[in-house]
């Protein structure tokens, strides 16, 4: 029974934690510009972060240690600095789009100006990380997280022609009046917010936190293969939402209140409050994890002592590391720098550093030095050299359509 | 001599920077058709607040923010749009443009002073207006695509 609990925690905390400020902004945007044309790269997307996350959990849970930690040891320094800097660079820019989309989301319920917002917001997370237990940070938002399940449930409310959404998502019909490179450009920025590589540390570092061995990867695989794929029809809920409500009307997605707008038109007031709720949690929950995977990955390249599973004195680095990131965040913030345009720039370098982070997981997933029975088997590595593909596509083309398209505006 | 030529130079560029563009016929309707796409999503999403807020289906806080929001990228969208210099023959365009553009701007401001002032009779005649106005715009926008 208490193995059970476990599981179906582990589940319902993977689908609450799934989206963050970049899944509700860029599926939204899309679903509002291209109607569910676009709903095939979710799909992708979900496909190939289940494929990495149960790989890096499988990792962790036969070696003991987290996956960044392996690849330096694996791969040398260099290859290693390699995929921290890329990495790293981008966890910090997810992470500051994150404390961003707490004030947001405090802006849509209070009224009051964001700026006000992110000083206290950037201290709450700082306390969270510093003094609550993994467990808590990892349950309680994910948990919370949960409230976005109203998207869904406004999706049912609204009663769309589901036969002609289904024509549409199949058939990837791009709308007439949008051009071809802005379609790409969002095709990317949506992998890319689905892939994002701060929850494959995340994931692996926690397997760490909470010290998995062989026997919980039965566990593992349960909260990658459900918990994630019904995450992902949360992602799709917020673009249908905007497909049905927003798309028709022309209204394009540019802020936070007109992602919530469409449960309010479908569910009322009472439906909006779940759904600020739910972007309050969902960006608070990514806050945290992006803000101690910053952490991780210093910390576990350098050999620094690391993580919430001892005293905050013994990893003074790692915590001074926490504390560093979430000042800069909040300075970035301060000088009214757009949150939105931190998720926009966040999502698409997102797909830029894919590469770094997935290959060198492919490469440990297949040491049987590291591995030993558990290596990758001919499924996971047939999936993983097709996702290497992709992700090395969907980076190349990152910039160029970034620019080409000035954000997609064009 | 070449340090003396390269400083003028430099200055005409950066200067040449901070004046108006005055882009050819097709660039011109490209920029022009955006950023009447842009004030058409904003007064769209302003009449969707008025008749859900009208309906009692909107928090107050969240209509205030979006009306803040809206308001400012209609703002910044007309001035993008304003400061252009158009060719000759799109005369008729910016004229009829920067008025459809002003009487957004001008109801945007009256649906958030209506809204504020709680005074929600006047929410659907608002809203209708928001709504002729947005197709007014869309049509315009069509024309230069």
């Amino acid at each position: 029974m208490k193995k059970l609990f476990a599981v179906a925690l582990g589940i319902l905390t993977a689908i609450g934690g799934f989206v963050d400020i970049g899944d509700l902004v860029t599926n939204a945007t899309v679903g509002s510009r291209f109607g569910m044309s676009l709903a095939w790269v979710v799909v992708v997307g979900v496909v190939g972060i289940v494929v990495f996350a149960e790989m890096s959990g499988r990792v962790v849970a036969v070696s003991g240690r987290p996956t960044f930690d392996i690849i330096r040891e694996r791969l040398g320094p260099r290859v290693g600095l390699a995929n921290l800097i890329g990495s790293m660079a981008v966890t910090l820019l997810t992470f500051i789009a994150e404390i961003g989309g707490v004030a947001l989301a405090l802006e849509l319920a209070t009224s009051v100006w964001e700026y006000f917002w992110i000083p206290f917001t950037a201290a709450a997370v700082w306390l969270v990380l510093w003094r609550a237990k993994f467990q808590l940070v990892e349950n309680v938002f994910g948990l919370m997280g949960l409230a976005l399940v109203v998207f869904a449930v406004a999706l049912w409310q609204l009663g769309p022609d589901w036969s002609q959404m289904w024509h549409t998502a199949s058939t990837a019909a791009k709308p007439g009046q949008e051009a071809w490179p802005s379609y790409w450009y969002y095709a990317v920025a949506l992998f890319g917010a689905a892939m994002t590589p701060y929850e494959v540390f995340f994931f692996s570092s926690g397997g760490v936190e909470e010290r998995w061995t062989e026997r919980e990867i039965p566990t593992v695989r349960a909260n990658v293969f459900i918990g994630f794929p019904l995450g992902g029809l949360l992602s799709l809920s917020i673009a249908g939402v905007a497909a049905v409500t927003l798309f028709p009307a022309s209204i394009q997605v540019e802020t936070l209140s007109q992602v919530g707008l469409p449960v309010a038109i479908a569910l009322g007031k009472l439906g909006l409050a779940i759904a600020i709720l739910g972007f309050f949690a969902a960006t608070f929950g990514a806050a945290a994890e992006t803000g101690l995977s910053v952490g991780y990955s210093i910390a576990q390249y350098f050999g620094w002592q690391w993580g919430k599973f001892v005293r905050p004195r013994d990893a003074a680095r790692f915590h001074a590391v926490v504390l560093l990131s979430t000042i800069l965040a909040a300075v970035v913030l301060l000088t009214t720098v757009d949150p939105i345009l931190v998720t926009e720039f966040s999502v698409v370098f997102s797909a830029l550093a894919l590469p770094l982070t997935y290959l060198p997981i492919l490469i440990v997933a297949n040491d049987p030095a590291y591995m030993g029975s558990h290596q990758n088997r001919w499924l996971a590595n047939t999936l993983g050299s097709v996702y290497l593909v992709v992700v090395l596509v969907a980076s190349i083309a990152a910039i160029p359509l970034m620019i080409w398209t000035k954000l997609g505006t064009t | 001599m070449r340090r003396a030529t390269a400083w003028p130079l430099a200055a005409v560029l950066l200067l040449s920077g901070c004046v108006p563009a005055s882009p050819d016929v097709g660039t011109y309707d490209d920029k022009a058709s955006q950023t009447l796409g842009s004030a058409v999503s904003e007064v769209r999403t302003v009449q969707r607040v008025m008749e859900t807020s009208y309906d009692g289906r909107m928090l107050r806080p969240t209509a205030r923010t979006q009306m803040r929001y809206s308001e400012d990228a209609l703002d910044t969208a007309t001035s993008a749009f304003t400061e252009l210099n158009p060719p000759p023959t799109r005369d008729r365009v910016f004229e009829r443009a920067n008025t459809l553009l002003g009487d957004a701007g001008d109801l945007v401001t009256r649906a958030r002073i209506t809204l504020e002032r709680s005074e929600e009779r006047r929410y659907p005649g608002l809203a209708k207006q928001l709504g002729r106005t947005a197709n007014q715009l869309e049509r315009l926008e069509e024309r230069l695509q």
